[in-house]
């Protein structure tokens, strides 16, 4: 029997007759336990990434790669970007440009219509004098990506005729209405919601039935572990738009915030982490970064927490030199004994005349 | 209780216990109520610590601001930008949103609008019956010029809409006029839903599985976006101080 899953944890009594050393009651602890996992799993899911790109491909194409590790539960993203807007149009110049999502260097499959997002259109750019925001929203299909494993969403920009580039992107998980761990005990989540139904037995079962402790225990456990939180930014793979350094000494990059995209500016990012266990014990993230480097020049990439509380700590990360953009990761703990912790991410090539270049950091929660 | 969360046990943390290969859990006897209140205590602290990071941004775009009391010559060096509307300010008065969400225009490129993203209603309010969506925190760093003298207001929004806040009421609003400090700074705005929400006006429709099967492809859930604007407000006509934006985060909490 499918299982409903609720949109906020249950309004439902306490369990009362939680009396150590007596066997547990069939009552409302079991329907408390499966609703609360089924809301934590299938509905309390996670935005991906939400930010603004700069202007200025005006010609030619790009890649936008946002990194994704799927939940327990997700089926499906809902995509949603803007193409920046052009100021004039004259006759002949039309503002078009074509938009490719890959997920894992594979074309995107769609939920429902693509909407010019598998690159079969060709997509008009909006003109400025707008406010409310006109993106092109689709759902991809990650049903087939497997649970935990890093993957890569990829936009591939390419301009038709005069377009200005993607403005902005949000990609978040989608909750899920109903889960049936009875069906597919394997790739669903919950818990069978006969189970803790009162005057029924509490059974223990085996590890792959969709009921009993073991399945409550795997459940708790996806909860804590496979539920990640993602801190994501990203910007265009193009080394004329992208952030980077030419420093030999670990400092603040350009991150094209300054006049006319030049400088070096040092923003601090703001994440509230996840406290598990006690204050003492970190959480556990891990940063994947997207990079390349101008020759045979390999990199450093710094990242600096700072909660006030815990001694300030730098983690830092060698780069090998690459001329084509890769992915490359690192663990970073982000500790719990405040609300909130920042972040400077800093870099610096190892060799005077190289230069590093960083197109996406994204933090990605790693409990194990 | 600030939260739809379940009471745990003392201190408040995740306790560790076997896992789900553990034969604890397959004796074929009955779960003794002492591991009960582990699993009860473990997965409301879950839900406690279940708030997310909803976006984090920087204004890329257009750098520095400057010189907005004259709006024509501060915009004049965008390329291609249009000309927004100049901002009223209301530094007295009632604190009203209906107000000051019209102080400026919402217009890009100061103004960011993120989403949709998927909101939670668990944060018990006390002016009203029910539950309302996490507060959101808006982290915004930024950089004030003192030489010459200047002042920064930043603003930001949650709405059930992607229109500009002064078109469509939102949810929550805040702002803040940044008038003293200087150098990179860093500000958190507030966004509190401080009354229940009516489930049937403030809920919207998402895909939620690629095919129907044993279960159903639509969900019902609260979309929400999230506004963020600032505008740079240079004191004397003649001079020309410049305002960053740098970063922008916003994260859920109770």
């Amino acid at each position: 029997m499918p299982s409903p899953v609720p949109t906020s944890p249950a309004p439902l009594p306490r369990p009362s007759r939680l009396q150590v050393g007596s066997p547990i009651s069939a009552g409302n602890a079991g329907q408390r336990w499966s609703s609360d996992l089924a809301f934590l799993l299938g509905h309390c899911v996670q935005p991906i990434v939400a930010c603004a790109l700069p202007p200025g491909a005006k010609s030619g194409s790009h890649e936008i790669a946002i990194t994704y590790v799927r939940g327990p539960a997700v089926q499906v993203l809902v995509l949603s970007l803007e193409l920046h807007p052009r100021a004039t149009f004259s006759t002949g110049v039309y503002g078009t440009c074509n938009v490719n999502v890959q997920v894992n260097g594979v074309n995107a499959s769609f939920v429902g219509r693509a909407n010019g997002l598998d690159g079969s259109e060709a997509l008009q750019i909006p003109r400025f004098g707008y406010r409310r925001p006109r993106p092109i929203r689709a759902y991809l299909d990650v049903s087939g990506l497997t649970v935990g494993n890093t993957s890569t969403v990829t936009l591939q920009f390419t301009d038709v005729d005069s377009s200005e580039g993607i403005g902005s992107v949000s990609l978040s998980e989608c909750p899920i209405a109903v889960a049936s761990p009875v069906t597919d005990p394997t790739g669903e989540v919950g818990i069978d919601g006969d189970w803790p139904v009162g005057g029924n037995p509490l059974w223990d079962g085996g590890a792959s039935d969709p009921s009993g402790f073991p399945r409550l225990v795997s459940q708790l456990g996806k909860a804590r572990n496979k539920v990640r939180r993602h801190v994501q930014l990203v910007t265009l793979q193009d080394t004329s738009y992208c952030w980077s350094t030419t420093a030999t000494s670990s400092g603040a990059l350009n991150w094209r915030l300054g006049s006319g995209g030049s400088g070096t500016q040092d923003p601090v990012f703001t994440i509230r982490p996840r406290r598990l266990y006690t204050v003492n014990d970190a959480n556990n993230y891990k940063v994947h970064y997207w990079y390349r480097t101008n020759a045979a020049h390999d990199g450093e990439l710094t990242f600096h927490t700072d909660n006030g509380s815990t001694p300030a700590a730098d983690t830092t990360a060698s780069l090998g030199a690459s001329t084509s953009w890769v992915r490359d990761s690192v663990s970073v703990d982000i500790p719990t004994d405040a609300d909130t912790c920042t972040v400077r991410v800093r870099g610096r090539t190892l060799t005077a005349g190289g230069v590093l270049y960083l197109a996406g950091i994204c933090f990605v929660e790693d409990e194990v | 209780m600030t939260s739809l969360a379940g009471p745990r046990l003392t201190p408040g943390r995740y306790i560790r216990h076997p896992d789900d290969s553990s034969t604890y859990w397959q004796d074929g006897h009955t779960l003794d109520a002492g591991s009960g209140q582990v699993f009860d205590s473990n997965i409301n602290w879950l839900v406690e610590q279940s708030c997310r990071h909803l976006a984090m941004d920087t204004f890329a775009e257009p750098g520095p601001m400057v010189n907005l009391n004259s709006v024509a010559e501060t915009w004049a060096n965008l390329s291609g930008w249009d000309v927004p509307e100049a901002p009223v300010f209301s530094a007295s008065g009632p604190d009203d949103r209906t107000i000051r969400v019209g102080e400026i225009s919402w217009e890009r490129p100061f103004a960011h609008c993120c989403g949709p993203f998927v909101l939670i209603a668990d944060r018990i309010v006390t002016d009203n019956v029910g539950a309302s969506l996490r507060d959101v925190v808006v982290e915004i760093d930024y950089v004030r010029d003192t030489a010459p003298a200047s002042e920064l207001w930043l603003y930001a929004a949650l709405s059930g809409s992607d229109s500009p806040p002064d078109v469509v009421a939102p949810w929550a609003f805040a702002r803040k006029r940044v008038s003293s400090g200087t150098g990179q700074q860093q500000y958190p705005l507030t966004l509190s839903v401080n009354h229940a929400l009516d489930a049937y006006a403030d809920g919207a429709t998402l895909v939620s599985r690629p095919a129907a099967g044993n279960a159903q492809v639509m969900v019902q859930c609260v979309v929400g976006y999230l506004w963020v604007a600032f505008v740079s407000v240079k004191l004397n006509p003649t001079d020309t101080p410049e305002n960053y934006v740098y970063a922008i985060n916003a994260y859920e909490v109770r």
